[in-house]
Order: C-alpha cells, then structure tokens, then sequence
C-alpha cells in the first residue's frame, strides 16, 4: 500500500495505460479522479475500480482544453483539498509521412501531447505544491520521443516536446514537486489494438514482440509499474529523469 | 512495504555488500524476500554488515570477493548454485573514487578505477549471465544484471575525470550487454542506476565527513538535500522485480534533478 492516504489525478483514465494506473493507484491505497473524453467507457473502469473497494471518481475532460482543466482544478479542491499524484496518460497516437500530413493534423496531435501536459502542471501545480509530503507528476512520453521513426512526424515530434516540458518542469516545481516521465516502447493494448483493427491479431502481436530488441510484448501493467515506482514516495530523490520501459529498444 | 515480497524466492548476488548502496541494497532485496549473497574486500564491514542483515532472517551469506579476480568469481557462482540452485540478481556495485583533476591524475589510482569499476562489472556480468545460461533449465535463461553507474557516468564532473570516465563506460557495457543478450532470445536484464549525491562512506571520502551537514554544499540539487542509500535501494528492488520485466538496456538516474541542470551547462 504504497498510496495510502494520497490523492492523485490520472488523465486518459478510460483506456489503457492510464486506465491500469487508476486501478494500481486505487489498489494500492490512494484515491483516483480520473479523466477522459468518453463517459461510456468511464462507466466501465469506475465499476472496475469501485469493485476493489477502492474511492474513485470520474470527471469528464477534454485534456487540450483550458475549461476542462480548471474544472477538474475545482473538483479536486472540492473532494481532495490537495493533490500528491498528478499521471498525464492522455494522448493520441498517428502515424504517416510529412507528404501525406495536414498541418491540422501535425497541431491536433501537440496539443494532444503537449499542450495537455502543459496545462494540466500549470492548472494543477498549486494544489500539488499543498501536498503534506513531496508531490509527484509522472507525463506519460513514449520512445518516439527519444528516437526518431520515419512516417511519424507528428507524434515523434510531440513527444519529444513532452519530454523537454518534463525537464523543464523539474526545475520550475522543485523542491515541492518531483516531475518525471516514462518513455515507454510499443505495449499491446487498446491504443494498438484499436491502430490495427481489422489486422490479424496474432500477427500484430508477434510483429510488435519480434521488433524488439528483447522478444517480448508487454502490456499497460508494465508501464503502469514504471509510473507507480515514479510516483511513489520510493522516488522521493528522482526527479527530471527520462525512464524507458522498451524492452532494450532504446538501448540500440 | 515491507511484506509484499517483490522479489520472493529469488537468488541475489551483491558485491561491495559491506557498507553504503551495497548494504542498503542487499537490505531491501532481503526484506523484499529475496535469498542474498553478500560479498566485498572489506572482511570486518562485511562481517558486521553480514550480523545485522542475518538477525533479520537465515537468507542471507556472505563471502569475500575482490571484484577483479576473475577466479574468485567462478568459485562464488559454483557457491550460489551449490548452495541455492539458481541466480536470479546480480548487483554490481563495488566502486571507487579518485579525487583529482585529469592531467594529475595518478596513474595507478586510474588503473585501480578502471580494474574495479569497469572491469570488475565486466567480470561479475560474465559470470553472472554464464551462469543464468547453464542454470535456465527448459525455457530461456532469465535474470536481471543491475550496474551502479552515476551521474557521473552521464555528465562530466570536475575532478572526478577518471571516475566519470569509468562510470561511462559501465553506462554503455549495460547496454551492449542488454542487447547482446536480448538478441539471444534470453531473458537476461541488464540495467544500470545512475545515483547522484548519495551519503555513504565514499562520498565522506571524497568530501570529508561534515560535507552533508552543510546544505550550501548542494543548494544546487534541484530537489535540495543529498540522498542516502535506500534511495538507490528502492531502484535496485524494481529492477530486480518482474514489476521491470519489460526493462533492459535503461538508464534510471536519481539524482534529486542535478544531472538535468549539468545538462544545461554543457
Ligand atoms: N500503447 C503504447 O504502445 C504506447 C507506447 C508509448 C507511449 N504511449 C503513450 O501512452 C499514453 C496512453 O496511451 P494508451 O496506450 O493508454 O492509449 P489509449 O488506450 O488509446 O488511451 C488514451 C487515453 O487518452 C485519452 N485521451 C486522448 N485524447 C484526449 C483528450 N483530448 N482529452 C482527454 N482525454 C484524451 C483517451 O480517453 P477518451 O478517448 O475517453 O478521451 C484514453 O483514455 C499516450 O500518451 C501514448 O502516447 C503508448
Ligand atoms: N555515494 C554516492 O554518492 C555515489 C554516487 C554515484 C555512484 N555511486 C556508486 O555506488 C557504488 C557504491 O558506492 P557507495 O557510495 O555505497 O560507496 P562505499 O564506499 O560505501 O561502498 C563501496 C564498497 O565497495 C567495496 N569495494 C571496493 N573495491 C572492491 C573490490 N575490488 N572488490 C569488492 N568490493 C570492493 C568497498 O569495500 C565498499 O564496501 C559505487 O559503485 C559508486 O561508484 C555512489
């Protein structure tokens, strides 16, 4: 029960990643607001949570949005007083070549990335700075932040962005508020599963497992245990750090 | 946290056990349910080290080993096996420190840096994935190989030339090494930790005994304050779990967010 106690916000709580960090952080003691676009599956990951007789709360949000944002800012007053965990899981994943590119496309996907990053440190800092301990924000990056893959501009790119947003941060919050990020490689879950839809799902699956420099495919657990070492008070000297969880991809 | 047993049943090797990050590490591991070979040269730390450790339960040894000995490593894996059956952790973590600028540098010191920071990991990874390898019964051998780097090993420190350089070179055979034995189909992980400012003996060494007392001595440490070795310990027990089962070839830095201001003086 590292979490005992403690309050923490997750965005992109209705799939995936964020989804399994919600239900990790309740398992592990500490009451979750999580956050999405969708209500109907919000449904489901709330029933999920509330079955482990955990507290969770859902708020409706659009994580590009400044409104959206200083709505979850008064519902976290309103229920927690305080905020100790902030997980910025929402993002949205393209691919293909600049030609093939809008503009639009390329600025959707960094305010998906970025911009929801940004604001949710910038809208939610003043509570993580009332925490009774050292706060924690772990961003949710990816590989592509870290290395470059042809056909994939704008996420690449966006990710990179979050990264350098997460050093940043790092000097801006300290020593109040620790900000770390996870870069994790390809996990099978709703995010790939939903990029392959209509592809045979064995061959995805051991495509994904074979392009990786160690044979194996994770899933949203193990991302979700590389945030929760971040987040939790086992980190308390880590901040501004960049940690792969990519099966030695980046290692290459 | 104490009784959720990340690490039940596991074998660990940890070398410079005696004192600082090694014993924290060999702690925790311990505490976390795993069976733990302490080893280092330092016989009298190591034995009293070895005291403390065994009040909290029978899965704990010791030996002495001297990392650079290529033999002794082969006589402590036929240990672990005979005594154990398996090795599932290996914590390569003696080190040590020189003070001194580059072009001062002691050219034995630096031959005593080298031979027990680089080739010293160099050895006990061998050993270790050899031993994964003949003991991995039906499926793939397994294991998780964790390297003590530092922040020095990723940013250049002044007066510490030959130590960031040995540091450097364990950064990168973690990842050749990763690779190497991910391509192979294994399982083996091999990651390094990258600690900054940690209070053990060795950095009393370096800076002297009153240096943690004084906060101005690392007011730039974004975080503030220094770390201490459980810090590290923490790291050292996720790595070694299956909660990292999905983590090879990574760097994991605690620092308190120095290195991310080094960064932006280089
Ligand atoms: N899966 C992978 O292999 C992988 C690898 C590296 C990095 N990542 C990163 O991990 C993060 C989580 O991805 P995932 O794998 O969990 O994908 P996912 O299952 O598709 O989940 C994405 C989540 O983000 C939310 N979201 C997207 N846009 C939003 C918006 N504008 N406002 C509010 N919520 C929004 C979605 O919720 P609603 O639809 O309900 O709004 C959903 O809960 C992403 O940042 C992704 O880039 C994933
Ligand atoms: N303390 C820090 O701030 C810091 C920062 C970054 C990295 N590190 C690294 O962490 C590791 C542990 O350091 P520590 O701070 O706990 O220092 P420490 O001096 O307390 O421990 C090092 C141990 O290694 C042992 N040792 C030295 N030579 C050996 C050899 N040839 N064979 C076997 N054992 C040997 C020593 O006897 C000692 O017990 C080192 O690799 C160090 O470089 C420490």
């Amino acid at each position: 029960m590292r979490f005992k106690g403690k309050t923490a916000v997750v965005t992109g709580g209705t799939s995936g990643i964020g989804k399994e960090t919600a239900v990790r952080l309740v398992k592990e003691g500490a009451e979750v607001l999580f956050t999405g676009r969708d209500e109907s599956r919000a449904e489901q990951a709330l029933q999920d949570l509330e079955k482990l007789g955990g507290r969770a709360y859902f708020q409706q949000q659009d994580v590009t949005k400044t409104e959206d944002w200083l709505r979850v800012v008064e519902q976290v007053e309103k229920t927690f007083g305080r905020l100790d965990v902030l997980v910025n899981s929402a993002g949205v994943f393209t691919y293909g070549a600049i030609e093939d590119t809008t503009y639009e496309e390329f600025k959707n996907v960094w305010r998906s990335n970025v911009d929801s990053v940004l604001l949710g440190m910038k809208h939610l800092l003043p509570l993580l700075e009332q925490a009774s301990g050292v706060a924690s924000v772990v961003n949710v990056s990816s590989l592509s932040g870290v290395m470059g893959h042809p056909d994939c501009v704008c996420y690449c790119t966006s990710k990179a962005g979050s990264l350098m947003l997460t050093r940043v941060m790092a000097l801006e919050a300290a020593p109040k508020v620790r900000v770390n990020a996870v870069a994790p490689g390809p996990v099978w879950n709703e995010l790939l599963e939903r990029a392959h839809a209509g592809q045979n799902k064995e061959e995805m699956q051991e495509y994904y497992r074979e392009s990786q420099p160690m044979k194996f495919l994770g899933d949203s657990s193990d991302v979700a245990n590389g945030i929760l070492y971040l987040a939790s008070d086992a980190a308390r000297y880590v901040t501004g750090t960049i940690f792969r969880i990519d099966a030695g991809r980046g290692a290459d | 946290m104490a009784n959720q047993s990340r690490v039940q049943d596991m074998v660990a090797v940890v070398t410079g056990a005696a004192t600082g990050i090694g014993f924290a590490s060999s702690k925790a591991l311990l505490e976390e349910g795993a069976t733990v070979l302490m080893t280092d040269i330092d016989e009298s730390n190591l034995n009293r080290s070895y005291k403390e450790l065994s009040a909290l339960g029978s899965s704990v040894s010791s030996s002495f080993l001297d990392v650079t000995d290529e033999n002794a490593w082969q006589v402590i894996m036929d240990r672990v096996i005979k005594d154990y059956g398996r090795l599932d952790i290996l914590l390569n973590n003696a080190g040590v420190v020189s003070h001194s600028l580059l072009r001062d540098q002691d050219m034995d010191a630096y031959q005593r840096i080298v031979d027990i920071n680089v080739n010293g990991v160099f050895l006990g990874s061998k050993s270790a994935i050899l031993t994964m390898r003949a003991n991995a019964g039906d499926g793939p051998p397994r294991g998780s190989i964790i390297n003590m780097s530092s922040i020095g090993g990723k940013r250049p420190l002044q007066t510490l030339g030959a130590y960031c350089t040995s540091k450097a070179a364990v950064a990168n055979l973690t990842k050749a090494l990763a690779i190497e034995c991910a391509e192979k189909r294994e399982f083996i992980r091999v990651n390094s930790i990258h600690p900054g400012n940690t209070k053990t003996s060795m950095t009393e060494t370096i800076y002297g005994n009153d240096y943690f007392e004084d906060e101005a001595n690392y007011k730039s440490v974004p975080l503030g304050g220094h770390g201490i070795p459980e810090d590290v310990a923490e790291a050292v027990v996720y790595l070694a779990s299956d909660e990292a089962r999905m983590v090879t070839g990574s760097e994991l830095t605690i620092d308190g967010g120095l290195s991310v201001i080094l960064a932006g003086r280089n």
